[in-house]
């Protein structure tokens, strides 16, 4: 089987073997250039508008910003657009159902007041920066700290290659870019990505960490193949008392083929991480129809068996960046409502779609959270650029069990925003007022609890007692414990783009020319962000080379032995971590 | 080199005798994809507009010139500094009228 041995890994051969085969391919449905202007007539076009929805997209060829008509057909939602070249048509959503039940939970209010650029937006997405037309606060920045990278993906055309110009920020550039996130009006960004290249090439990481924890920063992750904390425990360590958070770690899948950036490596991490005690993972697979599709549920139940380190699954629906011809597109679209449902045929039904919530229903709780306490943190993207749900594991009897099987989330948020509307009304919130407050939501609380059907273990009741009548939310941490998180973050490509999901997008980027840009635009748009800034600032490969004349290129690079996958093949931890595992499932047919 | 803070660059304001909204935007995205052009704004509704950039990589001759279409005329020429701009971009610096009780 192909494999990337004895080389620095890049994937090619692993992708070119793995798509010989075409399971299905995604039929886009025609729409003539009359038909289009008539929908587009009678389209809805307030956000969250039943389809057909109107939107502006992108053209693929000539940039330009071109109307586009978001549609269901045969129960799939499409996007089309008219560009010069002529009409584009790609996948939306795989189901309209999930596309209605998550847009019932958009969150429709403006949630950031200041603004890094004069443009006023109506240009967008060629304004950004953050302009006045943004809706939602930085809830995640992401400051790329280097385009240096280990591994050498194919399809990569941002890491810097032998000879070409290298990007990394100066502290004090990395400094700015996070006041200037935090600083943001009327809410400050809390988290941060530290993202590359591979960032974990830096020799400055631990100051990095610490100085974003300095800057106020509360969560700090760390966007990375993993590869040097598979044989550096001394930096796993480091990183996790500098404050780390989170590992962000790639993994595409089950088999050295699926996952060939670190199958074989993962085992060594996970034993660093044990012995450090932490941070915790959350996996990262990049999901792609006809790749790895069929082992999403084969991922949960890995993670599942992990959950002493793994705290989440993070699943991305491939965004296919560049120009894609059709055919390719066909064969590897798939998108948030299609990963959920493959993720229901491969967990026996466990999890089902029923299970999944877009990202802005945590609008609805922040709401609430702000009239109790104060804090305000709103995740109001648009409803369809993610989902996520809690999974726990019962260990008694073995069995995974998704968190609204014995919680009504939809009754218990429904309730808390009926309680935000009453606080709102109050003129003051007294202490004794707040404890009053706090025991009615936990008497009805349970009765949006079901104990019958909760994980044996879990102390869901005393938590949420803590939490409103105590006002200790820590406690809430525990909640993590036996669970799971599950996401799923859709980012665009230029065939799938709608503006109207960047003005709310969450998830942003810190350039050291004082803008800050939605992830769709800085990686969608590169040439006017992410590529050009960079080039601004990047130093030329002489100039990097006399700033750190140790440095050598290839040391930077990951060279993959023979010697070693042979041994990790026949190693202890390998089957402790792939072979020996459970099959909560009970469906798992592929095993390393 | 990595842009020093001291970097000079030029602000032209401009106004538009022929502009609509299509044709800001392409205009804008032509220009913008240029090294040479740290920030850029073309209001087709207002018909004004603004462009920052590096003399030492192109000409204000040259801006008008890809500009000439939208019949541009100049309403202010200011100097400022790569890191006077980075810091006029800061959040702190751009609350934003009439903005929401915090």
């Amino acid at each position: 089987m192909a494999e990337s041995v004895g080389e620095i890994p890049s994937g090619e051969k692993e992708f070119k073997a793995s798509t010989r085969r075409i399971r299905d391919i995604v039929e886009f449905p025609e729409i003539s250039e009359d038909e289009f202007y008539a929908e587009l007539k009678k389209a809805s076009r307030a956000y969250g508008g039943s389809l057909p929805h109107r939107t502006y997209s992108l053209c693929p060829e000539t940039r330009r910003v071109v109307p586009a008509l978001v549609w269901e057909k045969d129960g799939k939602v499409w996007i089309t657009k008219k560009c010069p070249e002529g009409m584009i048509t790609d996948l939306y959503y795989e189901d309209v159902d999930v596309y209605y039940c998550f847009s019932k939970w958009r969150w429709e209010e403006k949630e950031l007041y200041s603004a890094n650029v004069e443009n006023s937006g109506v240009n967008c997405p060629l304004d950004c920066g953050m302009c006045s037309r943004h809706r939602s606060h930085t809830n995640l920045l992401n400051i790329v700290l280097t385009n240096r990278c280990n591994l050498s993906c194919w399809y990569c055309f941002f890491y810097a290659k032998e000879g070409q110009p290298i990007y990394e920020p100066t502290l004090e550039q990395i400094r700015q870019m996070l006041r200037n996130a935090k600083k943001q009006y009327p809410i400050g960004a809390n988290a941060v990505q530290l993202t590359g290249g591979e960032p974990t090439l830096r020799e400055d990481l631990i100051e990095i960490i610490r100085m974003a924890h300095e800057e106020g920063y509360d969560h700090v992750q760390l966007n990375t193949d993993g590869i040097k904390l598979a044989f550096d425990p001394d930096l796993v360590e480091r990183i996790r008392e500098a404050g780390t958070n989170t590992l962000y770690m790639s993994y595409d899948g089950m088999t050295p083929q699926t996952n060939w950036k670190n199958h074989w490596e993962v085992p060594l991490i996970f034993e660093n991480v044990r012995k450090a005690g932490g941070p915790g993972i959350v996996l990262v697979p990049t999901t792609i129809r006809n790749v790895n599709d069929h082992e999403l549920g084969a991922i949960i139940n890995f993670s599942l068996n992990h959950l002493d380190i793994v705290r989440g699954v993070n699943f991305q629906p491939i965004s296919q960046v560049g120009r894609v011809p059709k055919r390719e597109r066909q064969r590897f679209r798939i998108t948030i409502a299609g990963a959920i449902k493959r993720i229901e045929e491969q967990t026996n039904s466990v999890i089902i779609k029923e299970d999944w919530y877009p990202i802005p229903i945590a609008g609805h709780i922040a709401r609430f959270f702000q009239a109790f306490t104060g804090s305000k943190y709103y995740m109001t993207s648009h409803f369809a650029c993610g989902a996520a749900t809690y999974v726990f594991l019962d260990r008694e009897h073995k069995r995974v069990v998704p968190i609204n099987r014995f919680l009504d989330v939809e009754g218990f948020v429904g309730y808390l925003e009926e309680k935000a509307e009453e606080i709102e009304q109050w003129k003051t919130i007294g202490k004794l007022k707040k404890l009053k407050l706090g025991a009615e939501i936990f008497m009805k609380f349970r009765s949006f609890y079901d104990d019958k059907y909760a994980p044996k273990g879990l102390k869901v009741l005393d938590l949420i007692k803590n939490a409103f009548m105590h006002g200790n939310y820590d406690a809430l941490g525990k909640f993590h414990e036996n669970a799971l998180f599950l996401g799923m973050m859709h980012f665009m490509d230029e065939y799938n783009y709608d503006v109207e999901r960047v003005e709310r997008c969450v998830i942003h980027y810190a350039m050291p020319d004082g803008r800050v840009v939605p992830f769709c635009t800085f990686n969608v748009i590169p040439e006017l962000y992410r590529d050009k800034v960079q080039a601004q600032y990047s130093y030329t490969w002489e100039e990097w080379k006399a700033l750190h004349p140790d440095w050598d290129y290839k040391k930077d690079k990951y060279f993959r032995t023979k010697e070693f996958t042979e041994k990790m093949r026949n190693s202890e931890v390998y089957r402790k971590t792939y072979i020996d595992i459970e099959d909560y499932f009970g469906t798992i047919k592929t095993k390393a | 080199m990595s842009v020093k803070p001291d970097k000079e660059l030029v602000r032209l304001d401009l106004k538009f005798g022929n502009i609509d909204w299509e044709r800001a935007t392409i205009k804008q995205y032509e220009l913008e994809k240029e090294l040479a052009i740290w920030r850029i704004f073309l209001n087709g509704y207002t018909k004004k507009g603004f462009v920052v950039f590096d003399e030492g990589l192109i000409t204000k001759e040259k801006i008008l010139e890809a500009l000439a279409e939208l019949q541009p005329e100049i309403t202010a020429i200011k100097r400022l500094t790569v890191g006077e701009l980075v810091e006029s971009s800061m959040s702190w610096n751009n609350i934003l009228k009439g903005a929401r009780a915090g």
